[in-house]
C-alpha cells in the first residue's frame, strides 16, 4: 500500500506527461495569477482588510461552540431546521432520510465542496435518487464521472473537444466544440432539471450567526435555483463556516472574488434565511440545514487549526508551482494543493496517513495570496516534523539527515565531510560538472548536472584571501 | 557615518544603523563547496567599497534543510554552534536569501525553552544583512565598476522576496552595471521549482517548474539569468546546461565583481 | 469619602427605573442605524457622482446602465430593449408598490405582455397559483425588478424578496431590468455590513427568505476559460435610474 508521498510522486509524474493538463493548467493558472493581481490593485486597503478577515475568522474559531449554538437558534427561529453530523457518514444518513421522508425523487445540487468531501452524490444515487450537478464544471465532470481538479473551477482539465464529446453524448447529438453553444446547451437541459427537481442541495460560503443566515458566493446563478425551485433545500456545511454577524459579511466579500478569481465581486451572493415566507411566492417549503464536523474538530488546540480559516477560495491553487504542474487529482485527495494538504490531515478523520508535507517548495506564494493569510508554510514544516517523528519518513532519510545534523554541528565534521564528499563525487565527475549520481540522488541528476566541490573551497581559499591587498 | 539617511526601506530589512567597519561572512555551505568564486567576488567587492572583511573559520551551515525537512532540534544544535562565532561582529552578510532567511527569521524561534539563547538568537539576527540588501541599503553603493556586459534577467527567489522582503536592491545594482541591460521576465518571482529536497523527491515536478523559469528567461530575451541564492542557482544552472545551454546562471555579486 | 459604590448607586437611583437603559444589542443597531443615516444623506449629496461611478462598473462586468427622466422614460427604454431582442413577454414585480405601475400600463399599452408577480396574499399560499406564476417566469424574456440598493463601487444591485417581489424574476429570464432612483444609489460594498444590519433588524429583510447582491449578468469560464454569459442566470443586466 503506497504512502501518500509515494502515490502522490506517481500521478505527479503522469501529470508532468499530460500534455491536455498542462495546457489546461497553463491556461488556468495564468489567467487566475494576473486576475488577482488587478483585483486587488482596486482595493486599496487590501492587506488591513486581509487582517480584519483573518481576525474575525480567529475569533469565531476561539469561539466556535458559541457561534454554532447561536447559529442554530437563529435559523430555527427563522423557520428552519438544522440537523448536527459528526462525521460524513452522519452526513449522508441524514440528507438520505430527509429524501426519504420528503417523498424525493431528484435532486439538483449547486457546488458544495463538503458534499464532495462526503461522497454525497454516489449514496444518493446508490439510494435510488437522480442528482445533477448544475454548476457547469461541476455538470461536466459528473458526466465525465471524475472528481473535480480544482475547488473554482472543477473543469479546467478538460479541453472544449472533450466536453463537446461529453455533452453530445447525453445530448444524443453531436454538439460543437464551442464554449458559447455548449453553455446553451447545458443551460436549457438543466433548467429541465431545475424545474422537476424535489430538493436543492448546495454548501454554504458563510454561515451568520446572528440571523441564521447562508450565504452562497456563485456566478452562474445555478445557486439561486437551487436554493428557489426545489421544494426543498438542503444546505450541507463544515462547520467552521460560521461567521458572527451580517456586518462581518462584507468584510470577506471584498477579499474573496479578488483573491480567487479577481473579480471585484462575484456575480451573485445570495443570502438565504430560512423557507419561503407568506407572501413570497418562490422559495423552499422548507430549508434544513446540516452542520458537518467530519473530522474538523480534532483540528482545534493544535498547529493545524489556523487552516479552519479556511474560505474555500482557491486563491492558494492558483498561485503554488506545485499545483500549476500537477493538477487537482496528483494529490489524491479532495481537497488538493497547498491548504489541501492541509486539511486533509484532518477531514474525514485521515489522521497521518495524508501527509503530503513533503509536496510542497515551501515558496510562500501561497501565504502570500490567502485572503485570510493563512500561514500554510508554517503548518507544512509541523507536517514535516510530525512525518519525521512517527517515523513515516523512509528510515535511510532520517539516518541521512541526523547525519548531516552531527556533521553541521561540527567544525571538524564538517571539514571532513567536504573532503570526504570531494573525493566521492570525483568517479562521477565528466568534463568538469556530474552527469549522474547514484541512488535517489539519481532525481537531481535526470533533469540537472551538479558541479562537483571546489578543489579549494572558500574556507580553505580564505587563509590566502585574509591578507588584505587593499588594507593600509 | 553617512547622516543622510533616505533609505527606500522594503519590508522586514534590518536597521542601518552606522556604517560598520568590520563585516563578517556567513558563507552558507553550498557557497564554500560549489560557489567559492561567489565568496571571492564578496569579498573584493565589499572591501572596494571600504569593509574589512572576516570570516570565522569555525562556521559550517546554516541549518535549513534540516529545518526544512522537519528536523528542528537539529536545526537548533547547528545555529547553536554558529551564533557564538559572531558575536563580535558588526555586520553579518550573507550571499543567500534562503540561509539569511534561515538565520535572520528562524534562529530565534529555534530556542523556545532557552531565554538566554534566544536572546543571544535575536542578537545575532539582528545583524544579519543579504548581500545585495548590504551594499544598497547600509553600504549605499551608488557606482559599481563592473567589465560585465550582457542582457540580464533577475530572478526574485522565495525566501529572498516574500521572506525577507527584498526585491528593490539586487535591481539597482544591477542597473548600476553600465553596460549591462536588466530586463524583467515573466514571472520573475515564481519559484524555481529548488526547494531544497523537494528537487530530489519529486524531480519531474522540480524540473517541470524549472522549464518555465527557464522558458521565461530566455522569452524575456536575456542572455544571463542573475540570483541571490545558492540553492536556486545551483538548480537553474543546473538544469540550464542541460536544456538551455546558451543561458548562463550567475550570482549578482559574480555579475557586479567582473573585470 | 464616598466609595464608588455607593456614589454610582446615588446616580443610578437619581436616574430612576423609568429610563430605558438598551443593551449591548440596542446600542449596536443604534450605530448601525446612525451610520447607514449618515450614509445616505453623503450619497444623497453626490449621487450624480456616485451614478456614473455605478454605470462604470455596471458596464465593466457586462451590463449596461440607462437614464431615464420619469417612469414613461423608463417604459421607452424598456420597450426598445425589448423590441430589440425580439422579446414579448415581459414579467415583473409588484411595480405599482414602488410608485412604477406606469412602467407595466405603459408597456401593455405598447403590446407587451406584462405578467406582474404579485398575486393576493391567498394565491401565494396556493401551489397551483404558484405555479403558474413559475410557468409564466420560465416564458419570459425579461424580467423586470427594482432594487433596495445600487452599490456604485462594483455596479451591484441588492434585491430583498418578499411580497411582490419574486425572486425569479431577476434569474429566469435571459434579461434583467431593474429600476432605480437617486436615493438607492450607495457607495461601497463596506457600506453593507450597516445597511444588512440595519434591514435585518428594521427594514424589509427582516422578514425576508432571501437577499441577492448582483453584480452583472450569469457568467462562467468553466469551459477552457472563455467566458460565457447566461450560463443559468440572465445573459443580459440593465440599470435604468429614474430621476
Amino acid at each position: 500500500m503506497p504512502s501518500a508521498v509515494e502515490a502522490f510522486l506517481e500521478r505527479s509524474r503522469a501529470a508532468v506527461r499530460d500534455t491536455f493538463l498542462q495546457t489546461a493548467l497553463d491556461r488556468a493558472t495564468s489567467r487566475l495569477m494576473t486576475a488577482r493581481a488587478n483585483g486587488f490593485a482596486s482595493l486599496p486597503d487590501a492587506d488591513a482588510m486581509r487582517d480584519r478577515a483573518k481576525a474575525i475568522k480567529e475569533e469565531t474559531v476561539a469561539r466556535l461552540d458559541h457561534y454554532l449554538a447561536r447559529l442554530a437558534e437563529s435559523v430555527e427561529g427563522a423557520g428552519g431546521h438544522v440537523h448536527w453530523a459528526a462525521d460524513a457518514d452522519e452526513t449522508r444518513q441524514i440528507v438520505l432520510r430527509l429524501a426519504r421522508e420528503k417523498g424525493v425523487r431528484s435532486i439538483v445540487k449547486s457546488k458544495s465542496m463538503a458534499s464532495e468531501e462526503i461522497h454525497l452524490n454516489a449514496a444518493l444515487e446508490a439510494a435510488g435518487f437522480r442528482v445533477v450537478e448544475t454548476d457547469l464544471g461541476e455538470y461536466i465532470v459528473q458526466i465525465a464521472q471524475e472528481p473535480p481538479s480544482h475547488i473554482i473551477a472543477p473543469a479546467i482539465h478538460k479541453t472544449k473537444e472533450q466536453i463537446a464529446e461529453l455533452f453530445s453524448g447525453v445530448a444524443g447529438r453531436a454538439l460543437p466544440a464551442d464554449p458559447d453553444q455548449l453553455t446553451a446547451w447545458a443551460r436549457a437541459k438543466l433548467r429541465e432539471e431545475f424545474i422537476q427537481a424535489d430538493m436543492g442541495i448546495s454548501g454554504a460560503n458563510f454561515a451568520v450567526a446572528e440571523t441564521g443566515t447562508i450565504v452562497l458566493v456563485t456566478n452562474e446563478g445555478n445557486g439561486r435555483l437551487v436554493t428557489t425551485m426545489p421544494r426543498i433545500h438542503v444546505a450541507v456545511m463544515g462547520m467552521e463556516k460560521v461567521i458572527p454577524a451580517l456586518a462581518d459579511l462584507p468584510v470577506f466579500l471584498e477579499v474573496l472574488a479578488r483573491s480567487a478569481t479577481g473579480q471585484k465581486m462575484s456575480v451573485y451572493t445570495t443570502l438565504v434565511r430560512g423557507p419561503r415566507r407568506a407572501g413570497e411566492v418562490d422559495g423552499p417549503d422548507e430549508f434544513h440545514l446540516v452542520i458537518m464536523d467530519n473530522g474538523r474538530r480534532s483540528a482545534l488546540g493544535t498547529h493545524l487549526e489556523e487552516s479552519l480559516q479556511c474560505l474555500r477560495c482557491g486563491s492558494c491553487l492558483n498561485v503554488c508551482p506545485v499545483y500549476g504542474e500537477v493538477g487537482g487529482h496528483a494529490y489524491g485527495t479532495v481537497y488538493p494543493g497547498p491548504i489541501g494538504i492541509i486539511v486533509s490531515n484532518y477531514i474525514g478523520g485521515h489522521g497521518h496517513t495524508q501527509n503530503l508535507g513533503a509536496a510542497s517548495t515551501l515558496c510562500s506564494a501561497c501565504l502570500d495570496a490567502c485572503p485570510v493569510r493563512i500561514d500554510i508554510p508554517r503548518m507544512l514544516l509541523g507536517l514535516r516534523e510530525e512525518a519525521q517523528a512517527k517515523s513515516e519518513v523512509p528510515w535511510a532519510e532520517r539516518m541521512a539527515f541526523r547525519m548531516m545534523a552531527k556533521v553541521m554541528a561540527s567544525p571538524s565534521l564538517y571539514r571532513m565531510a567536504v573532503a570526504a564528499g570531494r573525493k566521492l563525487l570525483l568517479p562521477f565527475v565528466r568534463n568538469g560538472r556530474v552527469e549522474s549520481l547514484p541512488g535517489k540522488l539519481g532525481g537531481w541528476t535526470r533533469f540537472r548536472t551538479l558541479p562537483p566541490i571546489a578543489k579549494k573551497t572558500f574556507r580553505e581559499r580564505w587563509r590566502e584571501m585574509e591578507k588584505d591587498p587593499h588594507r593600509d | 557615518m553617512d547622516p543622510t539617511g533616505a533609505i527606500n526601506r522594503e519590508p522586514g530589512t534590518a536597521n542601518s544603523g552606522p556604517r560598520p567597519r568590520s563585516v563578517a561572512l556567513f558563507g552558507t555551505c553550498l557557497m564554500d563547496m560549489f560557489f567559492p568564486e561567489v565568496g571571492e567576488a564578496m569579498v573584493k567587492l565589499l572591501r572596494r567599497y571600504g569593509c574589512r572583511v572576516t570570516y570565522p573559520m569555525d562556521q559550517t551551515c546554516c541549518g535549513l534543510p534540516l529545518l526544512n525537512n522537519g528536523y528542528r532540534e537539529e536545526a537548533a544544535r547547528v545555529a547553536r554552534a554558529n551564533i557564538p562565532l559572531f558575536e563580535d561582529a558588526e555586520a553579518i552578510v550573507v550571499p543567500s536569501g534562503s540561509c539569511g532567511w534561515m538565520l535572520k527569521k528562524e534562529f530565534p524561534g529555534l530556542f523556545p525553552a532557552d531565554a538566554a539563547l534566544r536572546a543571544r538568537a535575536e542578537a545575532f539576527a539582528a545583524k544579519v544583512y543579504e548581500f545585495s540588501q548590504f551594499l544598497v541599503e547600509v553600504l549605499k553603493v551608488t557606482e559599481v565598476d563592473s567589465g560585465f556586459h550582457g542582457t540580464v534577467t533577475y530572478h526574485d527567489s522565495c525566501h529572498l522576496l516574500r521572506g525577507l522582503g527584498v526585491a528593490t536592491a539586487p535591481r539597482t545594482l544591477l542597473k548600476m552595471v553600465r553596460r549591462a541591460t536588466l530586463v524583467e521576465m515573466a514571472g520573475s518571482d515564481h519559484c524555481c521549482g529548488f526547494g531544497g529536497s523537494f528537487a530530489v523527491k519529486f524531480p519531474e515536478v522540480s524540473n517541470a517548474i524549472l522549464g518555465q523559469k527557464l522558458a521565461n528567461a530566455q522569452a524575456g530575451g536575456a542572455h544571463v539569468v542573475v540570483a541571490n541564492d545558492a540553492g536556486c542557482i545551483l538548480h537553474m544552472r543546473g538544469g540550464a546546461e542541460r536544456s538551455a545551454p546558451g543561458l548562463r546562471v550567475m550570482h549578482l555579486a559574480e555579475v557586479l565583481a567582473a573585470d | 469619602m464616598t466609595d464608588l459604590a455607593t456614589f454610582l448607586g446615588r446616580v443610578r437611583d437619581a436616574l430612576g427605573t423609568t429610563r430605558r437603559r438598551g443593551d449591548a444589542a440596542t446600542r449596536r443597531a443604534d450605530g448601525y442605524r446612525f451610520q447607514v443615516d449618515a450614509m445616505r444623506q453623503r450619497a444623497a449629496a453626490q449621487w450624480q457622482e456616485l451614478w456614473a461611478r455605478f454605470a462604470k462598473e455596471l458596464e465593466a462586468v457586462g451590463g449596461q446602465g440607462h437614464r431615464a427622466a420619469d417612469a414613461d422614460g423608463a417604459a421607452a427604454t424598456i420597450a426598445a430593449l425589448a423590441s430589440q431582442r425580439a422579446a414579448s413577454k415581459l414579467v415583473t414585480w409588484d411595480l405599482a408598490a414602488l410608485g412604477l405601475g406606469s412602467v407595466a400600463e405603459s408597456l401593455r399599452g405598447q403590446g407587451f405582455e406584462v405578467q406582474t408577480t404579485s398575486p393576493p396574499r391567498a394565491d401565494a399560499a396556493d401551489p397551483a397559483a404558484r405555479a403558474r406564476i413559475r410557468a409564466a417566469l420560465a416564458e419570459a424574456d425579461l424580467g423586470i425588478t427594482g432594487a433596495d440598493y445600487a452599490v456604485a463601487e462594483t455596479g451591484s444591485l441588492l434585491l430583498i424578496s418578499g411580497e411582490g417581489r419574486s425572486r425569479l424574476v431577476s434569474l429566469l429570464p435571459r434579461v434583467h431590468v431593474a429600476l432605480i432612483r437617486p436615493e438607492h444609489l450607495v457607495p461601497a460594498i463596506r457600506d453593507l455590513g450597516a445597511i444588512l444590519e440595519v434591514e435585518h433588524r428594521e427594514g424589509r429583510a427582516a422578514d425576508a427568505s432571501c437577499l441577492n447582491l448582483i453584480t452583472g449578468p450569469s457568467r462562467s469560464a468553466d469551459i477552457e476559460f472563455v467566458l460565457a454569459r447566461g450560463v443559468h442566470g440572465p445573459g443580459e443586466v440593465h440599470v435604468i435610474l429614474i430621476g
